[in-house]
């Protein structure tokens, strides 16, 4: 059984110009012990969706449809009380932008024990203490650096505390939202080493959010990569990076320069995503597509497998025309 | 669509040939921050004022025509080092001379006349640009700063040809928006724009596309280009990316902790690097196409040291893999080394500069 199984989610928001269809009808899902890449570019409703698993959502948003299935238990219709008992312990967040994700007026330990006591009652706080201490060295951090405040800590080792931190409840599934971006491309590999280490180690189930399509590359499993709101691909990372069969996909990666292949130079993909307060009627990325035909203007293709769990959401799929 | 069939290495084959001088010349480049100048207790052990040394005995061309990429970590002086040869910012020692003038003999109204020639394109473009001027007030204040000359006909001619020039078109509807009409890829045109109107000839792009989606970058750098063919523009273009720079350079320069330390053609630093910082970057940048490797390469160790305290001998061997592996040797910790020419175009600073032993225990 998969583990996570979102069906059918929107997310909207509403704002003065009018509701944003930030996320719309999106599938996904995850088996226990995966990690799931989900890429695209600003504005395509990545961090939404993720978001929304743990009710994370800002207070303008709202989930018209769909269902969001976590261990067979449809997260959208719990209350707040009852997602209190999900987060942390069963879903736990990596939240982007580790320099200001921490309190600066808290040393580090007290931050990560607090989770620890207010969900797990039963622990006491000197086994709390313990439990953090081991954690921090298993991120890289000397235990005695408990005691310290989070502007003594460089980037990396912030984001290794909060690495640490989303994992001190035990949670069965990490969101990691964009937990690479603003590093230094050393302390990239770092952390991504680091992540794929835990991953085994603690045999987590994963989702990570990225923009940038090589990160997501050598760690994820799987891979969905979005577009105005919707899943356009989803399949297995190696399939997906070597045989892409969404035109948008395949672009983004003719958007990236890899100095392990030939020396071409990047193309870009003109013109700008469609607006999401006036959805096309359409296929969202048939404006800038150049496979396009007559159909994509009138039917909002559906994400089909193609075979060997590789899904694409194009209407020249669904025609049984190889679009690559 | 618009595939460039033509690789980037006939491009420099091209500008090989016709080798047009140098644009710029640092030699022996020192930029030093003071910090906490005024409190006596900021003194450190050895009685001196703490000094942040971001740029560190730089001597380096730019070449007439070329792009250059200047690669390196956060913090590795890359963008203090462009700022000081455009005289943004001082230098403490050493020269800088454009077309063979040295800056820092000019005065005060030499530089102001200079400066036109030599312009900067920001990293954010959602920064830069001022939200209460408009597109077309946003490209006549340079022209009214350094062409006093023109008449406002004439400004008003070359602002709607640069507009059309970087794509912002129809011109006369886009010079009346404001930055926030326009989107991110729009706004980092029209930076480019005000940085081109005075037709520059030496270029520091800090990061242009680093806040850019990656489907929008490649139309910016496409501009860039554009903007460079049949001109003498040449650009020092700082990124964080070795494989962008990779793919836009002629040459990659490549900084650790304020010092050059390896420099030659794009092809040489990525695929035949001999520094074994560069190795280390190279072996991070994820095979987007191939099957990854269970052993990443070199993934450095630790974090770059503090500017304020370099470490002695080769400011890299803190971290450095190969240090290592030729257990400690004693001229690493004590001798700096020097940046010789290791192979045609193509100088690295390390005792031990080589190219990596494939096949051997490193990189399986």
């Amino acid at each position: 059984m998969n583990m996570l199984e979102i069906k059918d989610l929107s997310v909207h928001f509403k704002s003065r110009a009018g509701t944003v269809h930030a996320v719309e009808g999106v599938n996904l899902w995850l088996e226990k012990g995966e990690l799931l890449g989900v890429a695209g570019e600003s504005g395509c409703g990545k961090t939404t969706t993720t978001l929304a698993i743990p009710g994370l959502l800002p207070q303008n948003a709202f989930i018209p449809r769909g269902q969001i299935l976590f261990n067979g238990e449809d997260l959208v219709k719990k209350t707040e009380k009852e997602m209190e008992k999900v987060r942390w312990k069963q879903i736990s967040v990596i939240f982007q932008g580790a320099m200001n994700a921490l309190n600066p007026l808290q040393t580090v330990g007290k931050q990560m024990i607090e989770p620890i006591l207010l969900h797990e009652p039963h622990v006491s706080k000197k086994e709390a203490e313990e439990r953090v201490k081991e954690l921090l060295e298993q991120v890289g951090i000397e235990k005695n650096r408990f005691t310290n405040y989070p502007h003594e800590f460089s980037g990396g080792m912030r984001q290794r505390v909060m690495i640490a931190m989303s994992l001190v409840c035990d949670p069965e599934l990490v969101i990691a939202d964009e937990p690479v971006t603003a590093l230094d491309v050393m302390i990239q590999a770092q952390i991504l080493e680091l992540l794929k280490k835990l991953v085994k180690k603690y045999s987590l189930s994963m989702i990570m959010i990225s923009h940038d399509l090589s990160v997501l590359c050598e760690l994820c499993d799987k891979i969905a990569i979005m577009y105005a709101g919707r899943v356009v691909e989803y399949g297995y990372a190696r399939e997906v990076f070597t045989h892409p069969k969404h035109p948008y996909t395949v672009k983004l990666l003719h958007s990236l320069p890899d100095i392990y292949g030939e020396k071409v130079f990047i193309n870009g993909i003109p013109g700008y995503p469609p607006s999401l307060i006036t959805p096309p009627a359409g296929c969202p990325f048939c404006e800038r597509c150049t496979e396009r035909i007559p159909e994509c203007g009138s039917r909002v293709p559906e994400l089909v497998d193609l075979g060997g769990g590789h899904y694409a959401a194009c209407c020249r799929q669904t025609e049984g025309r190889a679009v690559v | 669509m618009n595939l460039e069939k033509k690789t980037m290495g006939e491009k420099v084959q091209e500008q090989r040939s016709a080798d047009r001088g140098k644009t710029i010349e640092v030699n022996d480049l020192y930029v030093t921050y003071n910090v906490r100048k005024k409190r006596k207790k900021a003194k450190n052990q050895a009685g001196d004022e703490e000094c942040v040394h971001a740029v560190n005995g730089v001597t380096m061309d730019i070449r007439t025509g070329e792009i250059l990429a200047v690669v390196g970590e956060s913090g590795c002086g890359k963008t203090t080092l462009g700022k000081a040869i455009l005289n943004i910012i001082r230098s403490s020692s050493g020269t800088i001379k454009y077309h063979g003038q040295d800056l820092s003999k000019l005065s005060g109204s030499q530089i102001q006349s200079l400066r036109q020639k030599m312009q900067l394109i920001f990293q954010d473009p959602y920064e830069s640009l001022d939200p209460r001027q408009s597109v077309y007030k946003a490209l006549e204040e340079p022209l009214d700063i350094h062409r006093k000359d023109m008449s406002p006909e004439q400004k008003k001619e070359r602002i709607y040809k640069y507009l059309e020039a970087v794509g912002l078109h129809p011109a006369e509807t886009m010079a009346q928006r404001y930055p926030h009409h326009l989107s991110g890829g729009q706004r980092q045109r029209l930076s480019i724009a005000a940085t081109m109107i005075l037709e520059p000839d030496f270029v520091v792009a800090d990061e242009p596309v680093s806040m850019l989606d990656v489907s929008i970058r490649a139309e910016i750098l496409k501009l860039m280009l554009d903007l460079q063919k049949g001109t003498d523009l040449t650009y020092m273009f700082i990124t964080h990316d070795l494989s962008l720079a990779w793919l836009i350079a002629d040459r990659i320069a490549v900084f650790y902790l304020g010092k050059l330390v390896e420099i030659g053609q794009a092809d040489d630093v990525v695929h035949r690097c001999m520094h074994p910082y560069s190795q280390a970057l190279v072996s991070v940048i994820p095979k987007i196409r191939e099957e990854a490797d269970e052993d990443k390469g070199h993934v450095l160790r630790g974090e770059t040291p503090s500017p304020m305290s370099i470490p002695s001998g080769c400011c890299f061997h803190t971290r450095c893999w190969l240090y290592q592996e030729k257990g400690c040797p004693e001229v690493c910790r004590q001798k700096e080394p020097a940046l010789v020419t290791v192979g045609g175009d193509h100088q690295a600073a390390c005792h031990f500069a080589g190219p990596e032993e494939k096949g051997g225990d490193l990189h399986g």
